[in-house]
């Protein structure tokens, strides 16, 4: 019951014209980038977060959400239209929703993808109201030594699931950790990895990470690519048309499926909208009902896929706001938003500053359907901005970093920080090493870094500590395990292929 | 074509192919290696920091050079696998690949997944050089030219390099742009801009009257 009065004020906090506004602003700016070429959600994300300096918490984490929430759903409009992927999650939408289109149905096939944003986003929002309390009271048990285990497992998962080879992904993550600790140490005031530059001192503000990278570094990359002179020819007649009640009811398995694996699958540390996405559309094609005609154009094609990757943000919130651990791109920002204003999100937040949190929750559930109302009604404003040449979103989105990096310190130090970090985001792009995890390490450094040191001093440095402990020993074990699992598929892949 | 016993393989095969494979695998190597000389030289650095040990306890070392292990071993890895095995590993989620394996579109999804990005030998990476050199000239330059001067040029440089193909719209929507962040900066956000020494300055201060900001 408690929950749901939490819930209540939280709605009402929401409603308030101020976070309203916000909300519907997040969910316009998440529908744009997710269709505006050259821009991809995390993207726009990043570069929302330097205008919620001088917000409160509350609108700031509003805008973010929304931003996140709406964000996976406006690829599905360029992909049914145009076969157009705006975010890879959106790229299962490509062989029904566009096979829906070419048939002479892409009203329908847009219907299908609001009707299952909105079930997957409402079923997950339920989901996550439900499961975050008894997860955050499991959170408050846990002892540093649980606790550092707990956040390494959240970084092996990120590595192991980011889609990357192991040794690129571990590299990555071990650069963010390397970043979080440059500065000084503020246990015995050393100077670490400062190479007497008085900007280093302070250490690296993690923003100059995340918009350097995510944001200078994929201009950057596409410059390189020089895709950004035209833009794309459209079809003139775009409209949605709603599926019948009776065609909602023969896929409801579908639906059922995939919001609930969407919703664990967006639990899950690094995993997210992407894998949700596709691992529903193979789950489909493994035991749904008219699983031989997948890819030719049927409902469920379309609804596995949306489903799950909208249910996937309700899941990826849950670890965020009871552990403090961010899954993704996208909520390591909402976590930097919740640093940016001195809170560090996780089971303490959870019960001390619970109107804060259910007002996240209550912004999921209204965003999910103003997403929804958004899309019907604006989706051939939305796709106009398809017309938009790429090399002057590339300008702007340069220029936006840049506004980002002033606004955090109002230091021209900060620039030259900014560009390193875009060089190095845009060499990872060309070398395929993952962004993620260096910057989920530079986010989660820090407190990796203090529960490790006090489990460090409280047990004598007898690391042993984190594998003796049953918990933390339980967890350490499925670190490795996690680790371990894709090196041995890797290395059997391989061997399957040399032999074969 | 005489055929000579392989180094790499151990069995006869054509040299020319075969060092050109090395070379390939060497290329792909490299940025391994490159992370393992910096992860040594940090680690070295980690080795000096300036602390007062307390006997018994954890110095402020230990969590840097813990990290860097973890860099050296992944860089050591994959140096090894970029030598020893053809062709890159897949570079798409373990999860993702047995999804679209299971509904028999593997492929499909790499090719869709890849859509966007263009094969390395297509690609023009001076114009990605251009491009940063322009943002550096941005950074150098800003506490002397001012910020609208750099922030016209960079926008202008970035839409070209880019591939914009029309030069006047290009500068009309730089400078349309440059207004607005101009605007932004300081009617909205209320931070302090570079104006620029000299004439530039004069330039800035204009535009910050005309603009009504004192």
């Amino acid at each position: 019951m408690e929950p749901l009065i939490h819930l209540a004020h939280g709605f009402g906090s929401v409603f308030q014209p101020v976070n309203l506004v916000v909300l519907v602003v997040g969910l316009v700016l998440g529908l744009i980038v997710a269709v505006l070429p050259g821009l991809t959600l995390v993207m726009g994300v990043v570069l929302a977060l330097p205008f919620t300096y001088g917000m409160g918490i509350v609108p700031a984490l509003i805008l973010l959400t929304a931003m996140y929430v709406s964000g996976t759903y406006g690829g599905a409009f360029t992909s049914i239209l145009f076969r157009i992927p705006g975010e890879p999650m959106d790229v299962p939408l490509l062989w029904d929703g566009y096979a829906m289109a070419r048939a002479g149905e892409p009203a329908l096939a847009l219907g299908w993808t609001l009707f299952s944003a909105l079930a997957g986003g409402l079923v997950a929002a339920i989901a996550m109201v439900l499961l975050s309390g008894p997860v955050a009271d499991l959170a408050l048990r846990l002892s540093t030594p649980e606790y550092f285990a707990v956040i390494l497992l959240g970084l092996a998962s990120v590595v192991t699931l980011g889609g990357s080879s192991l040794p690129k992904a571990l590299i990555s993550l071990a650069l963010g950790l390397v970043i979080a600790t440059v500065g000084t140490d503020s246990t015995y005031g050393a100077m670490r990895f400062t190479f007497d530059i008085p900007l280093l001192e302070d250490g690296i503000e993690y923003i100059l990470v995340m918009v350097g990278a995510y944001g200078l570094g994929e201009v950057l990359s596409r410059v390189e690519q020089r895709t950004g002179g035209d833009s794309v020819q459209k079809t003139s007649t775009i409209s949605t048309k709603l599926p019948s009640l009776r065609a909602i009811t023969a896929v409801k398995g579908t639906f059922a499926r995939s919001s609930i694996l969407g919703f664990l699958i967006g639990v899950i540390p690094g995993a997210g909208a992407t894998i949700a996405s596709f691992v529903s559309y193979g789950i489909e094609g493994q035991y749904g009902r008219r699983r031989q005609e997948l890819g030719q154009g049927i409902a469920e094609g379309i609804v596995a896929p949306q489903t799950a990757a909208t249910s996937s943000v309700g899941g990826a919130m849950v670890p965020l706001l009871t552990l403090g651990i961010p899954g993704s791109g996208a909520t390591a920002i909402i976590m930097a938003a919740f640093l940016l204003h001195g809170i560090q999100p996780g089971p303490h937040v959870f019960f001390k500053s619970g109107d804060i949190v259910y007002t996240i929750f209550a912004s999921v559930f209204v965003a999910v359907i103003g997403m929804c109302i958004l899309g019907y009604f604006a989706i051939k404003l939305l796709v106009k901005v398809l017309d938009f040449p790429e090399a002057i979103t590339s300008a702007f989105v340069v220029m936006f970093c840049f506004m980002g990096a002033m606004a955090s310190r109002s230091t021209v130090g900060d620039l030259w920080l900014i560009v390193a970090f875009g060089i190095v985001g845009f060499l990872f792009e060309r070398y395929r090493f993952p962004i993620a995890p260096m910057v989920l390490g530079a986010i989660l450094g820090p407190l990796a870094e203090t529960s490790f040191m006090t489990t460090m001093i409280s047990f004598h440095n007898d690391w042993t500590v984190f594998f003796t402990r049953p918990i933390s020993g339980s967890i350490m074990a499925v670190c490795l395990a996690a680790l371990l699992y894709p090196a041995y598929r890797e290395w059997r892949d391989r061997r399957l292929v040399r032999v074969g | 074509m005489g055929l000579a016993t392989c180094s790499l393989r151990g069995r006869p095969c054509d040299l020319a192919s075969c060092e050109m494979q090395f070379i390939l695998r060497l290329g792909r190597a490299a940025p391994f290696l490159m992370v393992a000389a910096v992860g040594l030289f940090l680690y070295y650095v980690a080795g000096q920091f300036d602390f007062p040990a307390r006997p018994g306890r954890a110095g402020p070392d230990l969590w840097p050079k813990i990290v860097l292990g973890l860099m050296l071993f992944a860089a050591a890895w994959g140096t090894l696998q970029a030598l020893l095995t053809p062709g890159d590993p897949a570079e798409i989620s373990l999860l993702v690949r047995a999804a679209a394996r299971a509904v028999g579109k593997a492929e499909e999804a790499q090719q869709d997944l890849d859509a966007e990005s263009l094969p390395t030998d297509q690609r023009q990476p001076l114009r990605a050089l251009a491009a940063i050199l322009a943002m550096l000239a941005f950074v150098g330059s800003i506490a002397f030219v001012g910020f609208t001067i750099a922030t016209f040029a960079l926008m202008l440089s970035i839409m070209l390099l880019a591939g914009y193909r029309r030069p006047l719209s290009a500068a009309l929507i730089s400078l349309v742009g440059t207004i607005c962040f101009f605007l932004v900066f300081q009617r909205v956000a209320y931070i302090s801009l570079p104006l620029g020494v000299g004439p530039f300055k004069e330039f800035s201060q204009a535009l910050m009257a005309l603009a009504g900001v004192r």
